[in-house]
Parts: C-alpha cells; structure tokens; sequence
C-alpha cells in the first residue's frame, strides 16, 4: 500500500456531506446563493460542483478576475467549469485597480504583488456577494491552510469553506468522482500569478509528499522522526513542520488584547450558528 | 412495543423552536401508535452552544416541560437538553411518562473540547423501571465507556438509551457510525437488552452530525436503521419478549457474581 492511499476518501459519502454542508450552512443564514472565485484550478473547480449541487446552478456565481498576466489557460478552463455546471458567471477584469496600485510604487516584488492580487480578488467576491445577496464560498484546501500557502484575508477569505479539511490529493479524487474537465485534472497546480509558475516547484516539494507527511503530522500524531523513517528527508519534514508552526496566525483571527472579564473569542465565545 | 427514533436537526439555543419540533415529532409518533419516543442529545437548544449554556439551561421544574408532560400521557419520551440545578449545569437527558418526569440522567463522561468548560459531570447510571422494563439512558460519550455498559448489565437494564449528538468523520480505515455499531451491537449482545441509539443530524459550525440512528435487538442485530445526514422518523416494532429468549440462548449473568 503506498503512503498516499491512507488519505483515500469515499467520495459518495464525502461529495454528499460538503453539499449538505453548503445548502445548509448557506440557507440558515436566510441566503440562498453562493459566490465563488474560479480560478480554473482543482480547488474552486471542485467547490463549483458542489456550489452547483448544494443550491442549484441558478443560485451560483461563479467570478472570472484574471489579471494581465494570467494564463489564457486558466480562462478557458473555468468557462469550462461554467459550461459544465450551468452556473452563472461574469468576468471581471482586476488588471486596472491593481496596476493603479502597483503605480503607487516605483518597486514592488512579487510576494508583494501576489498578496495585492488576491486582496483584490477578495475585495471582489465580497462586493459581489453583497451585489448578489450571496455568500462568498472558500476554496483554500487543507494543504493550503496547514502550510499557510495563501494570502491572509485575501483567497484565505471567506463565509464558508467546504474544502478546507481535505488535502489536495483528495481534491484531485473529488474532482475525477466529479468528473470535472479532463485539462484542469491534468495541468500543473499555479497561483498563476506569472506565465509559467508552478505552486510546487515554489514550494519546494510535490503536494503528494506534502501531504502524506502533514497526514502523519497532524492527523495520526506522528513524531518528526518517525514522518523521517517512513522514507522522507529530514529538512523536508522538518521545515513543513516549521512552516505550519509560522504559519498559525493565517488560520485565526487577530489576537485581542484582554482587558475585561469577556474578550471577544477568549471568554466570549458563541458559535457563529448561534440562533440559525 | 412501537418505537420512534425523531432524528432531528436543531437550531442552536432557540428553545422554543426546538421545543415545537419536539412535540410535532412526538404528536406525529402518537399518531402512529407509537409507545416511546427518542430524540437526541441536547435536542432542546442545539450541541455546540459555547457561551449559550448559561442561558437556555433550563430547571426541571420549569413550566417548559408541561406540554411536553402532558404527551407523556400518550407515549413515553426521551430527549436531551441543557439542565440548570443549585448554579450549576448538566448535559442531560430526560424519560417522561404519563405525565410526570419518570428520570433524568446526567451525563457522566463530558466531550473535552466542547462540553467540560461549561458542564457539570453527573456521577451515576442510573436504571429506572418503565413499562416496558428497566431502562437506562447514556448521553453520547457515555457509550464509549465500558464502566457504563457494566453498570447497565448489573442494573438488569432491558432497554438502553444512547442519546447522541455524534459528528461526522470518515478516512481510509473508518467511518465514525462503524464505532457506533460495533459498540452498542457488543453492549446489546453481550448484555442481552435492546439499545436505541438516536443521533441528530444537521451542521453546526461546520460541524456535521450524521443521523444514522439505529436500534439493536438482544441478540446483537440492527433492526431499524435511519438514513444518513437526513431529518427524520424511524419507526420500529420491537418484541419485548427478545430479551428473555435472548438470555436462555446466551445465559450470561447467570454465570456472573456480580460486585
């Protein structure tokens, strides 16, 4: 058995628990629709399936916001998924408010850039769920959120997230279950914030590895040591290890400082379900 | 004997809309001839309250649970709520019949991450005679302890209640209703007595209880299953006479000096 067939989901089970969880948690709050960002990768091409499922293709939007330099590719294959679906979508362009930004300043690097763009993104989908009356659902797997690969308040936003406890190897087995569009299966995973960037060669390492050594982490208590001797190098376990620990911050909400007897999220504490 | 299973979604910490559900469901196992009904842990305010405990536990001898009391004249009734007593606070389960609060238990071994920080461990098993034989409730965690069971066998329970608000998980190997059939068939089996186990359904927080709620006979086997995920009614027949048969074919206390 390798490594990776321990994250084996039952995708009948698991596809039909994230679309309860979409319809309910989105109809409770008294919304009925639901606003995703689509990239044309894995993660929000799954999430648009079940988005679809979940509410019904008239009741999703899906929101194209391609910037100058991202991949004609990527286009094409989320008007695939739009096509597929039936679900709603409109194309908006970020190129404009971004490069009207990045003006600001004679210098910007890309780490900096990549954040503008997904702030942007954010800023979008959020508006349009107000336009809309929707909720804006997420689409940050639990590859992302563990290794804090993703813009804090930026693609990391969101209402409602029903990807956020799967890695991506069982995104791609939703995806085949779904039977999304055969390209998206098959290129490279990119933030696609440049012609030709690939999130592992960023990363360093394959997701197949990031995710078997984050499963043994944090889903079966597995020491570092013994992460090693299932067959991996020890700087590679190591610094995943320390990118989840530096990374803590982007999967919570700001700190508060404590001054009275109940601070919100430290001794005051209500679901956000509270009365729905 | 008619049993119902209401596996039922609730809305967190609105009594009064969960209390309504209660007595639509218990109105409609009435309709159906049915001798007792089950619903879920807390099913009167919702699982994950947080901060809400303090404010929707409720006294037993609040005026909330007469028109419930009232039914109870019908059809025996099981479900669970947040109890307040002298300050303090219980996870609790309550067995109305004809008209009166027949036993409540107290949930004895509290969830960590959830329920410790507001929740008062009750600190007994109680088994308490019904019409149909002697009954115990478990609340949830309660089942997953072997010191229960033990006790539930030593009290000559016929009937085992497990109220549950179980969330869902599933990887390679499991899937979180296995545990729970596994155990309370073992319970069932080896105890000789009939266990409902009613479990809600519906999101919490992102949060998914899974439904599935089930009723084993004496000799080990489901007889009743509900659906997953989906609110709804389970209605079964049951033969009270399946204990006794169930004991001459495996006689195991008698062999037992019980402490």
């Amino acid at each position: 058995m390798s490594l990776l067939d321990k994250l084996r989901i039952d995708c009948d089970i698991v596809s039909t628990y994230l679309i309860e969880f979409v319809r309910q948690e989105v109809l409770k709050t008294g919304l009925k629709r639901a606003v995703i960002g689509l990239s044309g990768g894995i993660d929000s091409t799954v999430v648009a399936y079940i988005a679809k499922e979940a509410l019904g293709k008239e009741n999703v939007y899906g929101i194209l916001m391609p910037y100058k330099l991202s991949s004609k590719e990527s286009i094409e294959d989320a008007l695939k998924v739009v096509e597929d679906t039936g679900i709603n979508h409109k194309i908006f362009e970020i190129t404009d408010p971004a490069d009207a930004y990045f003006d600001k300043f004679d210098e910007i690097d890309s780490l900096r850039k990549g954040n503008v763009l997904a702030r942007l993104r954010m800023i979008t989908l959020f508006d349009h769920s107000s336009l809309y009356g929707g909720l804006v659902v997420g689409t940050s797997n639990k590859t992302e959120l563990l290794l804090g690969y993703g813009t804090w308040y930026g693609d990391m936003a969101s209402s409602l997230n029903p990807i956020g406890d799967l890695y991506k190897n069982q995104i791609y087995q939703l995806a085949r279950y779904f039977n999304v569009p055969r390209s998206i299966i098959e290129k490279k995973p990119s933030a696609d914030l440049w012609v030709g960037q690939s999130d592992e060669d960023e990363l360093g390492f394959s997701y197949d590895d990031a995710d078997v050594i984050l499963y043994h982490l944090y889903d079966l208590h597995y020491t570092i040591e013994e992460v090693v001797n299932l067959g991996f190098s020890h700087q590679l376990v190591k610094g995943i290890a320390e990118r989840v620990r530096r990374n803590q911050f982007k999967r919570l909400p700001p700190i508060i400082a404590k001054i009275s007897k109940r601070t919100v999220n430290v001794d005051f504490r209500y679901p956000r379900d509270w009365g729905l | 004997m008619r049993v119902a299973i209401a596996q039922i979604d609730t809305i967190l910490g609105d009594i009064k809309k969960n209390l309504s559900k209660i007595e639509h469901y218990t109105d409609k196992a009435i309709e159906e001839k049915c001798d007792l009904i089950v619903f879920p842990e807390l099913a009167l305010t919702g699982y994950g309250l947080k901060d809400l405990v303090y404010s929707v536990s409720v006294d037993v001898k609040d005026d909330l649970f007469d028109p419930l009391k009232d039914k109870s004249g019908f059809i025996d009734i099981s479900f669970g709520f947040a109890q307040k007593e002298n300050g303090y606070f219980y996870n609790s389960a309550v067995y109305l019949a004809e008209g009166n609060i027949l036993a409540i238990h107290k949930k004895s071994h509290l969830q960590i991450h959830e329920e410790e920080k507001y929740f008062t461990a009750g600190d007994s098993t109680e088994t308490f005679k019904t019409k149909f034989g002697n009954t115990t409730m478990l609340i949830c965690e309660d089942a997953f302890h072997i010191s229960s069971h033990y006790e539930a066998f030593k009290n000559e329970t016929d009937f085992m209640i497990v109220l549950s608000a179980s969330p869902f998980w599933s990887d390679s190997d499991n899937k979180k209703w296995e545990m729970w059939e596994n155990i309370l068939k073992a319970s069932a089996q080896l105890n000789g007595y009939f266990v409902i186990f009613a479990n809600r359904v519906g999101f919490e927080d992102g949060v998914g209880f899974f439904g599935k709620s089930f009723i084993v006979n004496p000799f080990g086997n489901i007889v009743g299953e509900a659906s997953i995920f989906k609110e709804e009614m389970l209605i079964v027949d049951l033969d009270l006479r399946e204990t006794e048969r169930a004991k001459i074919n495996m006689p195991i206390k008698k062999n037992e000096a019980l402490k």
